[in-house]
């Protein structure tokens, strides 16, 4: 496969000979309740007939070189024939969450607001056919709007080759990957054909994958791993994807496994949420009916995995053949396009228990324990008196994985802690930037993840993140977004606050809101406060007042989130004042004034 | 085929039992973007609504109901007969 961009990979599909072109995706229909396929062939060919009505549309007869088409659609299918249809003729794609994921239309709206304006040319807005009137009305009169089915079994337009002769450069724009989609930011990350091609390549090597594999999906296609991770790669590597929606399985998150279990696939991907929620809701008796055994590689990346999770799904899914050789933590980011690193198929996976007092940048970790995810004492491991962390491999082709001090300096020392920066061909572009030149380029190609880690036997250990996001059930909260917003409820500035997790190893632990503040709330205040709440600030679940200074900083005056978390869980922050904003003290609040209406 | 008052109580005290909202403060104009329901539990509530019903929403009639009397007339027009 010699293609040096994505538009190749979809001409080779789109050639009426190409074998390749058997190759299918297949969408869960929930109403016929079962998957409607589609040839990779036929939907590079229906996507080719996509991109010139864009052209049409926009009245770009060369192409769309540089212009931006947001896509907003809940169906799979809708929403990559807009992908690749944009393309196809140089536009530059960016799939939004939509208004389930984002909690409004509101927020959706506003987005589009955004983006739309953002650049030179206003952007190409791609609705779905049936959402809501109501939702159109919102969308400024600039702005240019498609309407796109959702049947992938409809009627189509084909064209056996793009609608204009055109060829990417390997280190063109291919498509905008927003970064955050909870909070109302704009950050987007700028990624080439090149990083793609490099990347999706670069996971099969590393897992030493055949021609035959098969794979399922349900995590959002605005995501890194939902749209990388599983749809390029399938479509890149000629593997069969089976894709539902996240919808369709926070409903039935048993579809995902029956379609393993069914369709004999032999890849899927989840973060913790994923395995915890199967863990959960699947019954013991469906566990055991299913047949898994041809299941070859279950990656769990994101957050930092937890060692419960691994553990409860192994124990759920042992009776229907899961071994734990196939559980394949991995490491990535948006910035690197997705995976960085990966551990050994031939090797079953591990963890390290640490002292937690050793982790800190420049210091070297005090490993206690080794144990791999087969070892009997995995249950039983105590996970209050040390931090278990799950190896996440090594890095992939073409990636350089160094650990540096707080100066960017390279330690070289292996076991010494530091901040996690990249070099390699799957690092983006960069930023997305409202400027003429379009992205803001990382330093000399290297990019400083935010993340602590640790080398330790060649293999890679994320221990703690600096870089100021929180992470719950796979959404993404830009801390300065939340604070921001809480400041603005207790009418304080955004100096005087600190939101972070308590532990990022601990998807249950507080997220708290640390404030600088004189004065007490009483309860009736703190209950309006809630009601009044928007749908983006909910994360937090523990509120702290403390007095001025208590917010740890930097000789700057920089708020320093990571040692708020130290302090945290020293029991080391000397607050006035705590108030729980648990989801029942919602709903009680909410109650009281419903019953007053 | 079931009438849309009907429809409306059943919903109510499945909204009721599933948020702890009061029956009374449950209005047909009540907007559930606006409730305080986070997405997962919005869409938590839209599965018990899908079995008390015997009906499924796609994702997209998921998103586009804003009310209580949205989810009325959808509900409606798929016990149709």
């Amino acid at each position: 496969m010699s293609s040096s961009n994505l538009l190749d990979v979809m001409k080779r599909h789109a050639q009426p000979t190409s074998t390749k072109s058997q190759s299918e995706l297949h969408c869960w229909d929930g109403s016929e309740k079962k998957h409607l396929p589609v040839s990779y062939g036929e939907l590079s060919q229906r996507a080719f007939a996509f991109g010139a009505d864009i052209l049409k549309i926009t009245g770009a007869a060369n192409g769309s070189t540089g212009r931006i088409v947001m896509i907003t659609c809940h169906s799979p299918y809708a929403t990559l024939l807009a992908f690749y249809g944009a393309i196809s003729v140089g536009a530059i794609p960016m799939i939004f969450p939509m208004p389930l994921s984002l909690g409004s239309h509101e927020a959706l709206t506003e987005r589009i607001r955004h983006w739309g304006f953002a650049f030179k040319l206003p952007a190409l807005l791609v609705l779905e056919e049936n959402l809501s009137e109501k939702f159109h009305d919102y969308i400024p009169a600039e702005i240019q709007q498609m309407r796109i089915s959702d049947d992938p079994q409809g009627h189509w337009d084909v064209l056996l080759k793009p609608s204009i002769e055109h060829d990417p450069l390997p280190d063109d724009v291919a498509f905008f990957q927003t970064t955050s989609s909870s909070t109302g930011d704009h950050k987007a990350v700028a990624i080439s054909h090149r990083n793609i091609l490099v990347n999706v390549t670069g996971i099969r090597k590393a897992q030493n994958m055949s021609a035959d594999e098969r794979m399922a999906t349900w995590l959002p296609l605005f995501h890194d791993m939902g749209l990388v991770g599983t749809v390029l790669f399938s479509f890149y590597n000629d593997y069969p994807l089976f894709i539902m929606t996240p919808t369709q399985f926070v409903k039935r998150p048993m579809l995902w496994l029956k379609c393993m279990h069914e369709h004999k696939c032999t890849i899927a991907t989840a973060p913790n949420f994923g395995f915890d929620y199967c863990s959960r809701l699947v019954s013991d008796k469906d566990a055991a009916e299913m047949d898994l055994s041809h299941v070859k590689h279950l990656f769990i990346g994101a957050e930092p995995i937890r060692i419960s999770t691994i553990d409860s799904f192994l124990q759920k899914f042992s009776a229907s053949g899961i071994r734990p050789q196939v559980i394949r933590p991995a490491y990535g980011l948006a910035e690197s396009t997705i995976i960085t690193s990966m551990t050994d198929p031939q090797q079953i996976s591990h963890f390290v228990c640490l002292d937690a007092d050793s982790i800190g940048i420049n210091q070297p970790v005090k490993v206690l324990d080794k144990l791999e995810f087969d070892d009997p004492r995995l249950s039983k491991h105590d996970a209050s008196k040390s931090v278990a962390v799950c190896a996440a491999g090594t890095a992939i082709d073409d990636m350089l994985i160094e650990i540096v001090d707080k100066n960017g300096e390279t330690i070289e020392q292996e076991g010494v802690a530091g901040e996690i920066a990249l070099t390699g061909t799957s690092v983006a572009l960069g930023y997305v930037s409202e400027s003429d030149e379009l992205i803001d380029r990382f330093p000399q190609g290297r990019l400083r993840t935010g993340d602590i880690g640790v080398i330790l036997d060649r293999e890679l250990y994320i221990l703690e993140r600096i870089k100021n996001i929180v992470i719950r059930n796979g959404e993404n909260f830009l801390v300065s977004a939340l604070e921001e917003q809480w400041a603005n409820l207790l009418a304080v500035s955004h100096e005087h606050i600190a939101v972070f997790e308590s532990n990022i190893h601990d998807p249950t632990s507080d997220i708290v809101l640390l404030v600088e503040r004189h004065s007490p709330i009483d309860d009736e205040a703190i209950d309006q406060l809630l009601v009044a709440m928007p749908k983006e600030a909910f994360p937090i679940n523990r509120i702290l007042l403390c007095k001025s200074r208590e917010i740890p900083r930097t000789t700057s005056g920089k708020k320093r989130h990571f040692y708020c978390r130290k302090l945290y869980q020293k029991n080391d922050i000397k607050f006035q004042q705590e108030i729980e904003v648990s989801p029942q003290r919602i709903m009680v609040a909410m109650r009281a004034i419903s019953d007053n209406v | 085929m079931t009438d849309n008052k009907t429809i409306l109580h059943r919903l109510t005290e499945i909204i009721a039992e599933k948020t702890k909202l009061s029956v009374n403060g449950i209005k047909p104009d009540l907007n559930l973007e606006a409730s305080g329901l986070d997405s997962f539990a919005r869409i938590e509530l839209i599965l018990v609504i899908e079995e008390a019903f015997d009906i499924e929403f796609s994702d997209s009639e998921s998103a586009n109901v804003a009310t209580i009397d949205d989810i009325v007339n959808l509900i409606a027009d798929k016990t149709a007969i």
